[in-house]
């Protein structure tokens, strides 16, 4: 927003006015996207949010417990394709599920290259008394570690990006959570979008106010009064919005319209999908 | 600090939603009680709350900034069973629509951070800061303690249940998830949490909590009235949860120890690595590992090292745990005006 010509300029000395203003806009934007793709026509999107919830748990559990590496490999791709094919932007895919928590995770696997042991491969050095090396098992176990990381976040991914939010919060309750809990989830969800707004506010305020450096003792008062604040006025808004629903007649009982109905086409994604988890599953214990 | 997917072993991220759901189930009766119909838009809001204080970055000293969770602030401020659910719900909302933190590790992530943090910040802020007044600056130390112990329980614990994948799940010494073994993901979670992630949450704690003295005391003060009231029923359900919070990492090892002596004669038979950790393993749990004789273990030149270290933690994670312990004992204490003070 605002913010961006200034971090742009300095992006190497970020304040934490400026890094909470690029996070708090970042994520805005993420959810916006996701909805935007949700609300397109695609194959994912078409299926029935129970059904898709069901199977990608499922794929979740079976993405956990694979062993093979090629097998793994093969779901990963086998995921991107899903995600061409039911239209979403290739951009998306490949920032979603080859940056962020991927990119993160190899960064953190690396050292394991060096430190789990095996039979060498190769050494680095020796560099000084230091000597690296990298054995055939700590290539194996980094690989594992990424191919089944990013399978995983490509599954959370193609779930969030082809299910709108509210569609998804309803279908938990497959699982059995309680209506209670989905509607905590469902104002939450909500709420945190105006509080993160009230947050960009107070942040922008700051740094529309404030010229030159100020002391770190008064950067952490301010920050801990603007926690204060928000807790103050979420706590009021909770009054107001439980007066709100009293006056439309909130009882304090929760009711929902469940509107979902399975077509045949669901039935169809929902075996064809178990089956294929079920085979992989399958060859991977035949291994 | 968030564990994502594919992190931990499915075994584990089931152990934690077991772990988990007492606590929720817990909360959700007490709050029910004290929130009646209001239940449902307060829990929203402080959920929505700690979600955005999530997104706070802090200016540590040093220059540098970093995020706090805000799980003591909203124990000491709302209460420790609202901070459990609301700590919760804004991981579980992360997990689901931003992608931060793993779905499967959602009950892992939600004990660590949403339960565990909490209650021992909680636990700590409450001994320390005994019978004095709310308004006092005795309170903001109760919670600045409170919250780096918290803070450092969570990464002490996240390192545990990182550290614990490759002693279990390995295969032909090939790590299956996080490969880092208990000496290397203990202390890599532990020292930026006894640094810059402990010097976050202690600043958003303190400062937080100083601002909500001063604008807000009736918050405080309405807090440490009702505080007071405690059934004795509630005590009972308190204390079989306090158990099974100190039960459930045992539970972790106590359900690994099987797959890790199944492991452990796999292994044996085959040549090459040994998980690392396997090592660490036998210096702590020799029953479940009788006749395990492998030829390299015993000639490691670094395995005392190892052993020290491993039982350094060990000690860190048990002294931890008797503190939280003992500052829950004396918050389950009924409070009558005549009783002694608490912390000393």
């Amino acid at each position: 927003m605002t913010a961006s010509p200034t971090s742009r300029r300095r992006r190497a000395r970020k304040s934490f006015v400026e890094r909470t203003i690029t996070g708090v806009g970042a994520a805005i934007e993420q959810t916006v996207y996701a909805e935007t793709y949700a609300r397109q026509d695609g194959f994912l999107q078409r299926v029935d949010p129970r059904a898709k919830v069901g199977l990608f748990a499922l794929a979740l559990l079976v993405t956990g417990l694979v062993h093979d590496l090629p097998l793994l490999a093969g779901l990963w791709l086998g995921l991107l394709g899903l995600g061409i094919a039911t239209r979403l932007p290739f951009r998306v895919i490949a920032v979603r599920t080859m940056l962020g928590v991927p990119l993160f995770t190899g960064l953190v696997a690396l050292p394991a290259l060096f430190l789990v042991d095996g039979r060498s491969l190769f050494t680095i050095g020796p560099v000084g008394s230091i000597t690296l090396t990298v054995s055939d098992q700590a290539v194996l176990s980094v690989a594992t570690f990424l191919l089944r990381v990013s399978a995983s976040v490509t599954l959370a991914a193609l779930l969030v990006l082809t299910t709108r939010w509210a569609d998804l919060l309803k279908a938990l309750r497959i699982f059995r959570v309680p209506d209670v809990f989905v509607i905590v989830l469902g104002m939450t969800y909500r709420y945190v979008f105006l509080l993160l707004r009230l947050t960009e506010n107070l942040f922008l305020g700051r740094a529309s106010r404030t010229v030159g450096r100020t002391s770190s003792g008064e950067q952490r008062r301010w920050v801990g009064a603007s926690m204060g604040t928000l807790m103050s006025r979420s706590l009021k808004m909770s009054n107001d919005v439980y007066a709100a629903m009293v006056a439309r007649g909130f009882s304090g009982d929760v009711r929902t319209l469940a509107t979902f109905r399975m077509r045949d086409e669901d039935w169809l994604f929902v075996s064809l999908g178990v089956a294929l988890l079920g085979l992989a599953w399958l060859v991977d214990l035949s291994r | 600090m968030h564990i994502p997917d594919g992190y931990i072993s499915p075994a584990t991220a089931l152990a934690f939603y077991g772990a988990v759901l007492p606590f929720w189930w817990a909360a959700g009766q007490r709050l029910k009680r004290v929130l009646t119909g209001q239940l449902v838009p307060a829990l929203a809001l402080f959920s929505a709350f700690t979600f955005a204080i999530m997104m706070f970055n802090i200016p540590v000293p040093g220059g540098t900034t970093a995020h706090a969770v805000g799980g003591t602030l909203a124990a000491v401020v709302l209460g420790p069973w609202a901070a459990i659910i609301s700590v919760s719900v804004a991981l579980i909302i992360q997990a689901l629509f931003f992608g931060d933190g793993g779905i499967t590790a959602i009950g892992a992530n939600c004990f660590i951070l949403g339960v565990a943090l909490p209650l021992t910040g909680y636990g700590v802020y409450r001994l320390v800061s005994g019978r004095s007044d709310p308004l006092s600056r005795r309170r903001l130390l109760a919670a600045a303690i409170g919250a780096y112990v918290g803070i450092n329980v969570a990464g002490l614990l996240v390192g545990l249940a990182l550290g614990i994948q490759p002693i279990f799940w390995s295969e032909n010494g090939r790590a299956l998830y996080s490969p880092y073994g208990l000496r290397e993901a203990v202390p890599a979670m532990l020292i930026p949490h006894l640094t810059i992630a402990g010097a976050a949450e202690v600043i958003a704690t303190v400062f937080g909590l100083a601002y909500v003295q001063r604008a807000h005391p009736e918050l405080l003060e309405r807090r440490a009235a009702t505080a007071r009231v405690a059934p004795s029923a509630r005590r009972l359900t308190l204390a079989i949860f306090v158990l099974l919070a100190l039960f459930s990492p045992l539970g972790l090892l106590a359900t690994g120890s099987a797959w890790g002596e199944w492991g452990s004669d796999e292994l044996a038979q085959r040549v090459g690595y040994v998980p690392r950790g396997l090592e660490e393993l036998e210096s702590l749990w020799s029953a479940p590992l009788p006749d395990y004789t492998l030829p390299w273990m015993t000639e490691t030149a670094s395995f005392a090292e190892q052993a020290l270290a491993y039982i350094l933690s060990a000690i860190v994670g048990i002294a931890l745990i008797f503190a939280t312990t003992f500052a829950l004992r004396i918050l389950l204490r009924p409070r009558q005006g005549q009783q002694a003070t608490a912390g000393g």
